[in-house]
């Protein structure tokens, strides 16, 4: 393992280890959390945004386009290791890629899957004189992720094939306010994948022969910050709109990177999203 | 808060790091010189033959860049970039625009053509059978079979195969004439070829880039050619060749050669053995270059042709006259001398 990837690791195991590991040194919550593992908070959204592609196995250009996006969230409090408190979210997201490379005479397809599962700790848990409450939860997770660059003019190279697993560390801050005696919740979540594994075919490898002729040796790689930079950034508003329905506006700057193999790779969204925000009340079994 | 600071601190640390770490392309520019960079580097870093044919890609920069101005026009600066990249002498090289593509044929145009479709039909007739892109008879009745395939660009599947040598089961040898298939879908030449073989062969050896050097390449990765489901083809085979067999069919011909109880006949292949990739230059213009050679099973190279067994060439003028297809008459004749043994 070379001593960058080592580092790295280091940096997660201790952020998470501040995390879990120390219960003595608990920041002690002011607002009583009153949510149980049966609430659950699901929201289904939709957007757009703009894309920016780039794969120097497929071509050393940047592609520019249009994303459309779904996403789907379901957060709540778990109900293993209790009293830690700890929220859980799972996140799908699908992404679709249309986009041009700058002379306009030639395009990329994307398509990309994503699954997320992070269980967050709250740090801090805060009420205000006004009664606004801020909320900063921290954590680990995992990601599977699938997908595909297809370059519509390439012959024997037509197709980047992005598959890989990750474990995540993840913020999320939140404050829930209220204007004119409606209640509002402003987040911010950010997440970095830390070490994973990915399909990385070599340089100069063509899929004719991993995949035909068998040569299928050795194409993961082990990545890391150092040649996986990536970060997911999420603002959203939660807001009421009609009749107790919720609605979410969100904003997602979505920096996907790698560089394996001597492969340079990014997929750079900015997406505008919007779905509404459901809340459930999972019953006992009687 | 202690715990609180230094877990943020952490956390911050880490994704300002990540922050200030971006992946983004190499800043060409649409211009001339920014045109003629870009293709230079990808031809530099991926193209697979410059070591092996000693090709000075940094005095062929110094040449062509000396030759590139701000003020030229994109037909001019097509013409020197297509200059530029048959130094190469490749056939897989070539660059495409809208008004033209720069392309290097003097594997087959500097060469007898040694096949003539007029000359064919003197054979062939004209109630031959077509099983997809596979045109086939008998010359004689339950003695020689012949099989044209004129590429493998078009698919055809095993049952096409079969079917044609089902029909000429009684057939004591095949002719087997891929002159002037220029090549196509790797999978499609292999595919034919299991037909020929009940057992696996090894045929070859095929590498990558593994790095942007010249000479950084991976393992060579044996390839082996297995039996096809359907109907195998052991008899005697001739299989005809030209200067025009390039590319997929090169593979093929190399593959049929490491059978026992084939000989090829005709002229040398035109080699073709990197397989192709495609790249792009600022301006649109696409190109496509050797990435991964492909070797025969001594790990020779095989981009400069294949030579035959047998060296025959069609005699010009006298052919046209005769309506006689010279490479077509000796593969029958040793046949026949071969299956009467």
């Amino acid at each position: 393992m070379k001593l960058e990837m080592k580092a790295w690791l280091g940096v997660f195991l201790v952020s998470i280890g501040f995390c879990f590991v120390n219960l003595a040194a608990q920041e002690k919550s002011i607002v009583e959390d009153t949510l149980t593992w049966r609430d659950i908070t699901r929201c289904t959204s939709y957007g757009i945004g703009g894309a920016n592609l780039y794969d120097t196995y497929l071509s050393p250009q940047d592609y520019m386009g249009t994303e459309y996006s779904l996403q789907r969230e379901n957060q709540h409090p778990t109900r293993f290791l209790s009293t830690w408190k700890l929220t859980q979210q799972t996140l799908f997201q699908g992404h679709f890629s249309y986009a041009d490379n700058r002379s306009e005479k030639n395009t990329d397809w994307a398509f990309h899957a994503q699954w997320e599962y992070i269980l967050y700790r709250t740090l801090l848990s805060t009420r205000f004189r006004n009664g606004n409450t801020l909320t900063l939860q921290v954590g680990p997770g995992l990601q599977g992720q699938g997908g595909l660059i297809y370059n519509l003019a390439n012959g024997n190279n037509p197709v980047a094939v992005k598959v890989g697993g990750d474990l995540l560390a993840s913020v999320q801050l939140g404050y829930h306010f209220s204007v004119w005696k409606t209640s509002f919740l402003l987040r911010y979540q950010v997440t970095a994948p830390f070490i994973g594994v990915h399909f990385a075919p070599h340089y100069g490898a063509s899929y004719y022969e991993m995949f035909s002729l068998g040569n299928d040796g050795d194409i993961t790689s082990i990545t890391y910050p150092g040649n996986q930079p990536s970060l997911y950034q999420h603002f959203s508003l939660d807001f009421p709109i009609w009749r107790g329905n919720t609605l979410r506006a969100s904003y997602i700057w979505d920096v996907k990177q790698t560089d394996l193999n001597e492969l340079r790779y990014h997929s750079w969204s900015h997406r505008f999203m919007v779905g509404f925000v459901h809340q459930f009340y999972r019953k006992p079994n009687r | 808060m202690s715990m609180l600071r230094s877990t943020l601190f952490f956390f911050g640390v880490f994704f300002s790091l990540l922050l200030t770490s971006c992946i983004d392309e190499e800043d060409f520019q649409d211009s001339p010189a920014a045109n003629f960079e870009a293709l230079w580097k990808i031809v530099d870093e991926q193209y697979c033959f410059l070591d092996y044919k000693g090709i000075d890609w940094d005095s062929v920069h110094m040449v062509y860049s000396a030759k590139i101005t701000d003020k030229m026009d994109r037909y001019a600066l097509f013409d020197t970039l297509s200059n530029m990249l048959s130094t190469l002498k490749d056939g897989h090289v070539n660059l495409y625009s809208a008004h033209d593509m720069a392309r290097y044929w003097s594997w087959y145009e500097d060469y007898p053509t040694n096949f003539y479709e007029d000359l064919q039909r003197t054979y062939l007739g004209t109630d031959y059978r077509i099983a997809s892109g596979i045109k086939y008879t008998i010359l004689r009745p339950d003695s020689i079979g012949y099989l044209y395939c004129a590429s493998f660009s078009d698919g055809f599947s095993d049952d096409n195969v079969s079917e044609a040598l089902y029909y000429m089961r009684n057939c004591r040898g095949l002719i087997l004439d891929v002159r002037s298939n220029s090549g196509g879908v790797l999978t499609y030449a292999t595919r034919l070829a299991e037909h020929f073989t009940d057992e696996t062969v090894p045929v070859g050896y095929i590498q990558h880039k593994a790095g942007k050097g010249h000479s950084d390449f991976s393992e060579p990765y044996a390839v082996d050619l297995d039996p096809s489901k359907g109907i195998h083809w052991l008899r005697p085979v001739v299989l005809l060749t030209n200067r025009k067999c390039f590319s997929a069919t090169n593979w093929f011909v190399n593959c049929m050669q490491q059978l026992p109880q084939v000989i090829t006949v005709g002229d040398r292949t035109g080699g073709g053995s990197g397989l192709p990739f495609s790249s792009e230059l600022p301006n649109g213009w696409n190109v496509r270059f050797s990435a991964s050679p492909m070797l025969n099973p001594k790990k020779e190279q095989l981009e400069f042709g294949i030579d035959p067994n047998v060296r025959v060439d069609i005699p010009i003028p006298e052919a046209f006259t005769t309506k006689r297809d010279a490479m077509i008459d000796y593969a029958d004749s040793i046949l026949l001398k071969l299956t009467q043994d």
